[in-house]
């Protein structure tokens, strides 16, 4: 990796003493080496998603949200609040499933990493670690759902009946954050 | 001198970035912006005078109970706000916020619109009728999944515009009624909102869904000057729409002869 780091600050608006930052890539060869450093803990704190399944900066800045109401609460579910991230994004209670479908595999091809009250040079290195391409975490929905599995998005968040060919952006979006909020209602 | 203190009112919730826009009996209702939308956020505040165990119970069963049934409709094909995410510690319950303007602001300037022919006095444009259709299909959509709203009122439609050119139209104030008149409902999406008091319906659900009808003629006839013709839109494309409109129908009338009380429980 090389250039300038693409890092954009996430909107986090019930928490505006955070700093929520991410930074996206695409083209990732070495996930699994990333993933591996990630669960030993050499990466530090931040949440490594796989890329696929996220569509856009708005349901980031939820599953961020959710998981610092949930440590603000003293209620997290996960180990930390980095780790709740990833638990956020998912349709499911399932830790695992959730661990599973929206954290970094050995196979994922696009990366999302967020970090809470992150350190820039940290931040650097890591990413100095990924090889990929970094593309900008763009406000643009459009654009992350084409780099986005739509498939797996469909099926991970069971809204596949409720799609077809000319829904619009906004209803996805709709679709999955409220496959988001009613785990927990 | 021994003084009373009146009950304190639960504090307002701090949410960040938040203001407060309305207050109802149950819930107050923020406006701001979540994950860079514009968003409410509902919280049902506690109730001192209700026991804390019950209190809590009901909070949380309320708020949940409308965030299903939000999704719910939507999965029925009836356009309702995004649940953006829920809070179950606090019991906010955080929506996308509808642009647009309600059905009652909509109807209150078709009554400033000057009706040039001879179809008579109290009559409403095709767009507008179509707009009424479009209600009540909305309607008997949610009914046919036995969704029934608990509150219907020219309020809780919102008509949302598609562009932003209908977006300039909606937002001039006052509203000019010859430029909202001339958008068809290819321009305006009607969203239907609030379903705090939303159920599904029990056993044949014919009571409850009658009550629903008889509720928002009501609301039509108490603000509107030509309530009968519009809300005969409605009806319209609700018995198109309605899986058992026969059924529905002949409960209507049996409602509108007696009132709506006999379905009071709790």
């Amino acid at each position: 990796m090389s250039g300038e780091l693409e890092v954009v600050q996430l909107e986090c608006e019930l928490f505006p003493e955070r700093v929520v930052s991410a930074v996206r890539f695409v083209e990732v060869t070495n996930a699994a080496s990333i993933r591996k450093e990630a669960m030993s803990g050499s990466l530090g704190q931040l949440a490594v998603l796989d890329g696929s399944l996220v569509i856009g900066p708005t349901q980031l800045a939820i599953a961020t949200m959710r998981a610092l109401l949930a440590d603000a609460s003293n209620s997290l579910i996960t180990h930390t609040v980095h780790s709740e991230i990833i638990y956020g994004l998912s349709p499911s209670s399932s830790i695992s499933a959730a661990f599973k479908n929206h954290g970094v595999s050995k196979k994922s091809k696009s990366l999302v990493l967020v970090w809470v009250d992150g350190d820039a040079e940290a931040m650097k290195e890591v990413c100095g670690k990924v090889a990929g391409t970094m593309v900008p975490v763009g406000a643009d929905e459009h654009d992350w759902m084409q780099v986005a599995d739509m498939a797996a998005v469909a099926r991970v968040y069971d809204i596949g009946d409720s799609l077809d060919a000319h829904t619009s952006h906004d209803e996805i979006l709709r679709l999955v954050l409220e496959k988001m909020a009613l785990r927990d209602a | 001198m021994a003084t009373t203190s009146a009950p304190t009112p639960t504090p307002a919730l701090v949410l960040p970035g938040f203001t407060l826009l309305a207050q109802g009996a149950e819930a107050r209702v923020y406006i701001g912006r979540l994950g860079g939308l514009d968003a409410l956020a509902k919280h049902r505040f506690v109730k001192g005078y209700r026991h804390k165990v019950l209190d809590d119970k009901l909070r949380a069963a309320h708020t949940v109970a409308e965030a299903r049934s939000l999704a719910r409709a939507r999965a029925l094909g009836v356009p309702v706000p995004g649940v953006l995410m829920v809070d179950t510690k606090e019991m906010v319950l955080y929506m996308e916020l509808v642009h647009g303007i309600t059905l009652k602001a909509y109807l209150q300037a078709m009554e400033g619109l000057e009706i040039k022919d001879d179809v008579g006095p109290h009559h409403l444009p095709p767009n507008a009728m179509a707009v009424l259709a479009a209600v009540g299909k909305d309607i008997a959509l949610l009914h046919n999944g036995d969704v029934v709203h608990g509150d219907l009122t020219t309020s809780n439609f919102m008509l949302r515009p598609r562009s932003p050119s209908d977006a300039a139209v909606l937002a001039s104030k006052p509203l000019d009624p010859s430029a909202l008149v001339a958008l068809n409902i290819l321009h305006l999406e009607v969203v239907t909102i609030d379903f705090g008091l939303a159920s599904v319906a029990q056993s044949d659900g014919l009571e409850d869904k009658a009550v629903d009808l008889y509720v928002l003629e009501r609301a039509f006839i108490s603000t509107h000057p030509f309530a009968e013709h519009a809300f005969a839109a409605v009806l319209g494309a609700y018995a198109e729409a309605c899986a058992n409109d026969d059924a529905v129908l002949g409960r209507l009338e049996d409602v509108r002869a007696r009132g709506r009380k006999r379905d009071m429980f709790g």
